[in-house]
């Protein structure tokens, strides 16, 4: 026997019996569109928020091998992509309401420092890149503590 | 049919289910033997291109992936999860953006991680002496087993074959015994050319790999 001639120990597979049915093909080819487009939404939404929460989010898929997926289960992968879509932007839209509630509080650090002693933030709170801080820290250490003499020092540079 | 040259890329075939579900899925084998002085040239490679890869920010463009985004969507519609990259060399060469190195391992691996940095082509590769071409793309079939000898392959589930059986997951790292370990002399690339990726990349990255393995 060649190589190249049928084993007879295989039975021939009824591999995919979900795709046995022509009527379904273009049904499938339209999801798989779907799932694509979807994907790619996804993968733009998490390289504007890049964080470890949106990427939690994103998780997604059933365990098991590469495998040819049935209608059922394109379905389920379409609508599995447009939950983790939602969650992602609501990760999103979360974030840029702290940034822009710590974007407020720097501000009024600088209006009224004294109010606002020992508060610190960093440019992750902000939404900016580096990694600069800042902090309302008394003027002169211990003598501007006594005096009530508060100021934002800004520490920049990555260590 | 005449065997192709060492080293030059070879299309496989790909069933016909495969192909009308998933679309334009290129297979692309070539065989090289290892060169003298692969190792340290792998080695050096490698080192270059720690230094120039910007893994962070490709990275943060393809969702957490070093490889070519078409490859996630490939892996998702395979029923797979795209977050977590379907092979080992992908997922330690993630750990670029907190070492700042692409770490040498041995010459099949280190030409697997140097054609990821460079062009994002997933590279698989298998020791010559396990398998022999041609190589196609199909849908496991009932009772089959990877290498023949080794652990039952589900049903369906989609896989690079060769005359004997299954060889490799079309998406994943080869099974235990296949794989192009440290010891293999001759091994057997091969690449999956996926929708959303010009074919000549994969073509080209599969013979650039043989290309540095064979020590040109």
């Amino acid at each position: 026997m060649t190589s190249t001639e049928p084993r007879a120990d295989l039975t021939p597979a009824p591999v995919l019996p979900t795709l046995d049915a022509p009527e379904t093909v273009a049904s499938r080819r339209a999801l798989r569109e779907q799932v694509t487009a979807l994907g790619e939404e996804l993968r733009r939404t998490l390289a504007a928020d890049w964080t470890s929460e949106a990427l939690t989010a994103a998780r997604g898929g059933s365990p098991g091998g590469p495998r040819l997926l049935g209608l059922g289960e394109l379905e389920a992968l379409r609508d599995d992509l447009l939950a983790h879509l939602d969650d992602v932007r609501a990760v999103s839209a979360r974030r840029e309401e702290e940034h822009v509630r710590a974007r407020a509080l720097l501000q009024a650090m600088y209006d009224d420092p004294g109010a606002h002693r020992g508060v610190r933030l960093t440019t992750d709170d902000l939404g900016l890149p580096g990694c600069c801080r800042w902090q309302v820290r008394p003027v002169l250490g211990v003598v501007g503590r006594l005096a009530g003499w508060w100021r934002v020092k800004v520490s920049s540079g990555c260590p | 049919m005449t065997p192709p040259d060492e080293g030059e890329p070879a299309p496989g075939a790909v069933d016909a289910t495969v192909l009308a579900e998933l679309g334009e899925i290129e297979l692309w084998t070539t065989t090289a033997t290892l060169g003298r002085g692969a190792h340290d040239a792998g080695r050096e490679r490698l080192d270059r291109l720690s230094g120039s890869l910007h893994a962070a920010e490709r990275m943060r463009e393809r969702a957490g992936r070093l490889a070519h985004p078409a490859y996630a969507d490939f892996e998702r519609q395979l029923g797979l999860d795209p977050a977590v990259p379907p092979t080992a060399l992908e997922r330690e060469a993630r750990e670029v953006v907190v070492t700042g190195h692409l770490l040498s391992r041995d010459p099949s691996h280190d030409v697997q991680l140097a054609i990821l940095a460079e062009v994002g082509v997933s590279l698989g590769a298998l020791d010559a002496r396990r398998t022999r071409g041609p190589w196609h793309v199909r849908p496991a079939a009932r009772g089959e087993r990877w290498g023949r000898r080794g652990a039952a392959v589900p049903v369906g589930e989609v896989v690079m074959a060769d005359a004997d059986g299954p060889v490799a997951p079309v998406v994943g790292d080869p099974p235990r015994g296949l794989g192009a370990g440290t010891r293999a002399r001759r091994v057997v690339l091969y690449a999956i050319g996926v929708p959303g990726m010009p074919s000549w990349e994969v073509s080209e990255a599969v013979w650039r790999a043989a290309r540095y393995l064979s020590g040109h």
